[in-house]
């Protein structure tokens, strides 16, 4: 079996093709984007597009990335393309001809079907949390304090490098604080960290503008439908933790 | 890339690899500015990202299935192999039957050897004893009595003719515990001792004028001897056996 990162153009069979497309698809039926019934239609509409496409598709190719994440994209916007198309005509069909989904019993337990979603969903917060570059480890040394989770040390190193030592004494217990005094420790920790002359206030506006755009990417394009309290749960549960230490001990700080 | 455009197809496929392999931060600063600012790009990515992953983990799944597949097929071909070798060995044991037969073609050749020595001994047996048979034959011939001779050593038995000669090995004498007959010659007669077989046929005869004869070497046998003077007069008949 050959590891996804070492499939080339031509060793890229139609049944990993065929496969992936499986793998497209089945995201959008989950999201309710493509109608159960429309599932095999949507996968063989996919797969003509792609023949008929390949060699095009192949030329484009320049090998910066592996072949299948480069299909993937590719059967994505493909896909997208076909629901923004076909859409219509799949929801304007009557409730006596729509599909009655037989629920078959679960391969799973329910408690491991959990446990899945879970640790896919703190996946993508975790991808999510990338975006936000070099504000990662403030944003999320923040959201702990803000959500008062467990703070690792190596959250506060992230974000205040060489004044860890202050910065963790500031860190006062959040469940003791009033939203303002909240925001008014943080506003104080940035004011040391960044140089800064912020006021409480301005740390909650930037805090809830972050909350909201992880919310949003999140929930994009109906992938899930998370809230301040799923987020927290995801985060509490996930235990994410900040990697940008810059190769700092906290011994050394 | 231009910050504002959106990602091409690779490009997301570049920014999914990134984040599945922990090379977020490798990413060209572009590609970073861009995710940061882009709603629409940030998901596609993530989407991407995400079925990349899971489509690498079914993929591991099958290879170590297949690997495990492989491997149980192995195990119980190695298995089933050691059984069969195993009831080879100790139940229908092929080589051992053939060392079987080797070894029976051998005690057969044995067999046979020894069963020839044995047909070749009894042969001997067999000859000997048919050796045996005419010896014993001719032994018991060589003792049988001559009826003349036995009437002549009964009439002699406890007498003699002739005064002037007193036989002193008188009746059955045994050859070659008593080698010599002997009696009493006092005038020194000229006398004749005569042997025979218990055939009656002459075996020797010795001329004497002393007290005795040395018996001549018998065979196993019974013999008879005569003592007869010069007037041809029978004085004496003795029987002598020869056990040899």
């Amino acid at each position: 079996m050959v590891s996804p990162s070492n499939y080339t153009i031509e060793s890229v069979t139609i049944d990993v093709i065929m496969d992936l497309i499986k793998k497209v698809v089945v995201r959008y039926v989950g999201k309710k984007s493509i109608p159960i019934r429309e599932k095999k239609d949507v996968e063989m509409a996919i797969m003509e597009k792609f023949l008929n496409q390949r060699d095009k598709i192949n030329a484009s190719f320049q090998k910066k990335s592996s072949v299948t994440t480069y299909y993937i994209a590719i059967f994505n916007r493909m896909c997208c393309e076909i629901i923004r198309n076909d859409n219509k005509h799949w929801y304007s069909i009557t409730e006596s001809d729509k599909e009655v989904v037989v629920e078959t019993k679960a391969s799973h337990s329910l408690e491991t079907a959990k446990a899945l979603i879970i640790k896919n969903e703190v996946k993508r917060l975790s991808n999510v949390l990338l975006f936000f570059n070099r504000e990662q480890s403030k944003l999320l040394l923040f959201l702990k304090y803000y959500f008062n989770l467990q703070i690792d040390e190596r959250d506060i190193l992230s974000y205040s490098k060489d004044k860890y030592a202050t910065v963790k004494s500031m860190l006062i217990p959040s469940d003791m604080l009033s939203q303002a005094e909240l925001y008014n420790v943080l506003a104080e920790i940035t004011n040391l960290v960044e140089n800064k002359d912020l006021k409480g206030d301005a740390v909650r506006m930037w805090l809830n503008k972050n909350i909201d755009l992880i919310l949003y990417r999140l929930n994009f394009n109906n992938e899930s439908n998370h809230s301040r309290d799923s987020l927290k749960i995801l985060m509490e549960t996930g235990g994410i933790q900040s990697e940008d230490v810059n190769n700092k001990t906290i011994s050394e700080c | 890339m231009n910050e504002k455009a959106h990602f091409s197809e690779e490009e997301v496929a570049i920014c999914s690899d990134a984040i599945n392999e922990g090379k977020y931060q490798g990413l060209p600063e572009t590609f970073r500015n861009h995710l940061a600012e882009c709603d629409q790009c940030a998901s596609e990515v993530l989407l991407v990202a995400d079925i990349a992953f899971d489509f690498s983990l079914s993929a591991n799944q099958n290879a170590r299935g297949s690997k495990k597949r492989w491997f149980f097929i192995a195990s119980i071909t190695s298995v089933a192999a050691i059984l069969i070798f195993a009831f080879l060995i100790f139940v229908y044991n092929p080589w051992n039957n053939s060392i079987n037969e080797i070894a029976l073609i051998q005690d057969t050749t044995s067999v046979k050897n020894i069963k020839e020595n044995q047909i070749n001994k009894e042969i001997d047996t067999i000859s000997k004893t048919n050796q045996i048979i005419p010896n014993e034959n001719q032994q018991m011939a060589a003792f049988i009595e001559d009826e003349q001779f036995e009437k002549l050593y009964e009439s002699f038995k406890e007498s003699y003719r002739g005064s002037s000669i007193e036989i002193t090995t008188k009746g059955v004498l045994t050859y070659p515990q008593i080698d010599s007959l002997k009696w009493n010659n006092k005038y020194h007669e000229k006398l004749v001792v005569e042997f025979y077989t218990n055939k009656g046929v002459l075996y020797s005869n010795e001329t004497t004028d002393g007290n005795g004869c040395r018996i001549p070497k018998f065979s196993s046998g019974l013999y008879y001897w005569k003592l007869i003077n010069m007037d041809y007069e029978l004085l004496y008949v003795g029987k002598i056996k020869g056990n040899i």
